[in-house]
């Protein structure tokens, strides 16, 4: 294996590099003192230098066993059975939920894009609340980091949400749903408000460390996490770096914490010989990131969402309505009225 | 190129290594760029038995040539395959399907049917083949209940599986010998895919075990992009290559991975990663959706052995991918 495909600071690499250490099978047989004294590096770093010579080298017997040295392998029968058990996030609307193959999964990316308005926030809080629908119910019971970063989160409008979840809960058994207080509900979204793209990136960094203090979370929201990344960038090859960068931690914290991500995108126009249409923000790269594509847009003055990319499910789409509640059915909102006229 | 104490050469005593340490000379490849045959007339004779014992050792690491007939001879013996990708008009695209000792890619935008057609070559080998199968999943997107639909789908549907004994076990079976890796850095992929080559050079082959027969990286572009520009990131990326090749050519892995599309001039998406890149795989094939008639269409845009631009069509369904001819 080569020196250069180790994880070390380019200037260890150029010191071990002008020393002759070239490849890890020269590593195998130094101590730490010899290291350091020929690559000119503190016994510190030489240590460190190596601890990373991969097992495999220092020795053949041990790499004897498939399992042995590849570490953090899953047969795919033992995830199928992980699968199984998963825990599903509820949009508020079955019918969304039904193409979503049952909600919004743990361990997966799942981005929500829509032109301004259709509902993209209100599915982002309805989640934050719903998350925390306790197990009995049917629900996840965790709490939820809430990213905002376009101050678009509207804390009146989140307690509206809890309050109609808490009845519909309550509705469906009083005896369980007694202990449910709307403050509980509230102080378990951590809201976290971003300003501009180093924050962000500050952010998914230190999620690990806020993870780590908050066990119970299983849902992380970004609304949207396309804000702060829209403007002011002259270098577009570097922003599509910072956001592969993001995305690939993103991915980690979701599969090593097992919680749910939710990131919300913004659409844009895209120009091309046969007229122009929208289509999801921040370029076709980053259209790679996500593992679900959900895509809300207004048809015939109706909502509608639309599964466009899981590696699972079939593309789908689904009606939707927000009502004062939140995120709900739309044949649901049609009937309700009739449900309501007898009594009154 | 090693140092010139790593060899372990008797003549090399620490204090010709001194001399030679000096003179700026440190590893083999310093020796070859500094040594100059006129020079060592007047040395001593410790250091002439050096000088010919470091190009003795030179001499020890070529491989020698082999000749054609040679390696068609090796490649019969060894039964090297075309490994089926379990969709009939992929596999006739191909001639065969995937060919053991290459790197297959695929390119296509977002949801154009990658990662469908890795799932489905994993299934088709755990289940046809009864060989291993490494899945390294960098992007999430690998679903192990979307795979034993496959599996249902090649077993022969779900009625086959209430009504045959032990299909259920075959599906089980063919799921315990795929194994997942989730990586989503470059460096740790790197190590991974070092250590899998020792693992694999160094395994002594039984008749029960399953040997590994193909290696899927699905998406390869997602832990390069992130480090592309720049000199490091370029040489990491072409490390990654080495390393793929090596492990196709040297393990006889039949390698598939996956590459992303950017924007290209006029819009027009291009395969990621650059014209470094485009050297690496041996076949390369360009997927496409067609949402309104749901149909995917893969082109061979790169094929060592066989003709380009060739076309094949398959739909995504339920239990697999199905081939349109």
């Amino acid at each position: 294996m080569d020196v250069l495909t180790l994880a070390l600071p380019p200037s260890q690499r150029s010191k071990l590099l002008a020393a002759g250490f070239h490849t890890t099978a020269a590593l195998v047989s130094v101590t730490p003192f010899q290291l350091s004294q020929e690559a000119n590096i503190t016994l510190e770093e030489a240590t460190v230098v190596l601890k990373l010579v991969p097992r495999s080298d220092i020795d053949h017997v041990g790499a004897l066993s498939l399992s042995g040295p590849l570490t953090g392998s899953t047969t795919a029968w033992d995830l199928l059975i992980h699968e199984k058990n998963r825990r599903k996030i509820g949009t508020g609307s079955t019918e969304v939920d039904k193409i979503l193959g049952g909600g919004v999964l743990s361990k997966e990316l799942t981005e929500i894009c829509g032109v301004p308005g259709v509902g993209k926030t209100q599915f982002s809080m309805q989640l934050a609340v719903n998350v925390q629908i306790p197990a009995e119910f049917g629900g996840v019971g965790g709490h939820a980091i809430y990213i905002d970063t376009e101050g678009s989160f509207m804390m009146e409008r989140v307690l509206q949400i809890t309050e109609a979840v808490i009845d519909d809960l309550r509705n469906k058994s009083p005896a369980s749903a007694e202990d449910l207080t709307v403050e509980d509900f509230l102080s378990h979204i951590y809201l976290l408000r971003v300003h501009d793209p180093v924050e962000q990136l500050a952010v998914v960094n230190t999620l690990p460390t806020l993870l780590d203090e908050h066990k119970e979370v299983r849902l992380v929201v970004f609304d949207s996490v396309t804000f702060n990344f829209r403007q002011d960038f002259e270098d577009m090859a570097g922003r599509t770096r910072l956001l592969a960068n993001m995305a690939q931690k993103l991915m980690a914290v979701a599969e090593n914490y097992d919680v749910a991500i939710v990131l919300v995108n913004q659409v844009t126009h895209k120009v091309t010989s046969e007229g122009s249409r929208t289509v999801p923000a921040l370029g076709e790269s980053w259209s790679h990131v996500c593992t679900n594509r959900l895509m809300v847009y207004w048809m015939d003055g109706q909502r509608y969402a639309h599964l466009a990319k899981s590696p699972s499910l079939p593309v789908g789409t689904a009606p939707y309505v927000i009502t004062e509640e939140g995120v709900r059915d739309a044949q649901e909102s049609h009937k309700r009225p009739k449900l309501v006229e007898p009594h009154g | 190129m090693p140092r010139l104490d790593s060899p372990g050469l008797f003549s090399l005593t620490p204090k010709i290594l001194a001399d030679f340490a000096a003179e700026g000379i440190l590893s083999v490849e310093d020796f070859l760029l500094a040594h100059n045959p006129n020079l060592d007339e007047s040395r001593t004779e410790a250091r002439k038995q050096a000088v010919v014992d470091i190009l003795g050792y030179i001499d020890r690491q070529s491989c020698g040539f082999r000749t054609s007939a040679r390696m068609l001879q090796e490649i019969e013996a060894r039964g090297e395959r075309y490994l089926p990708t379990g969709c009939e008009s992929l596999d006739k695209l191909l001639e065969g399907g995937l060919r053991e000792g290459t790197v297959t890619e695929l390119v296509g935008g977002s949801s154009s049917g990658k990662t469908q057609v890795c799932m489905q070559v994993a299934a088709s080998v755990a289940y046809r083949c009864r060989a291993m199968v490494g899945f390294v999943d960098t992007c999430h997107s690998f679903s192990a209940t979307r795979l034993s639909h496959m599996l249902g789908g090649l077993v022969g549907g779900r009625d086959a599986v209430q009504r045959r004994v032990g299909a259920a076990d075959e599906i089980g079976d063919a799921m315990k010998s795929i194994m997942h890796y989730s990586i989503f850095d470059i460096f740790p992929m790197l190590s991974f895919l070092n250590q899998l080559h020792t693992t694999l050079s160094v395994q002594v082959q039984s008749m029960e075990e399953k040997v590994m027969r193909l290696l899927i990286v699905d998406c390869a572009s997602s832990v390069i992009s992130p480090i592309l520009g720049g000199i490091p990131g370029h040489a990491l990326m072409v490390s990654m290559g080495i390393i793929l090749k090596k492990l196709a050519l040297e393990n006889h892995l039949a390698v598939l991975i996956t590459n992303h599309t950017v924007g290209g001039e006029g819009g027009h998406p291009k395969p990621a990663l650059g014209e470094t890149w485009k050297a690496m795989p041996s076949v390369r094939l360009l997927l496409a959706r067609d949402f309104s008639s749901n149909l995917c269409h893969a082109t061979v845009m790169k094929h060592t052995s066989m003709a380009c631009n060739r076309h094949a069509a398959f739909q995504i369904t339920r239990t697999g991918l199905r081939p349109v001819f």
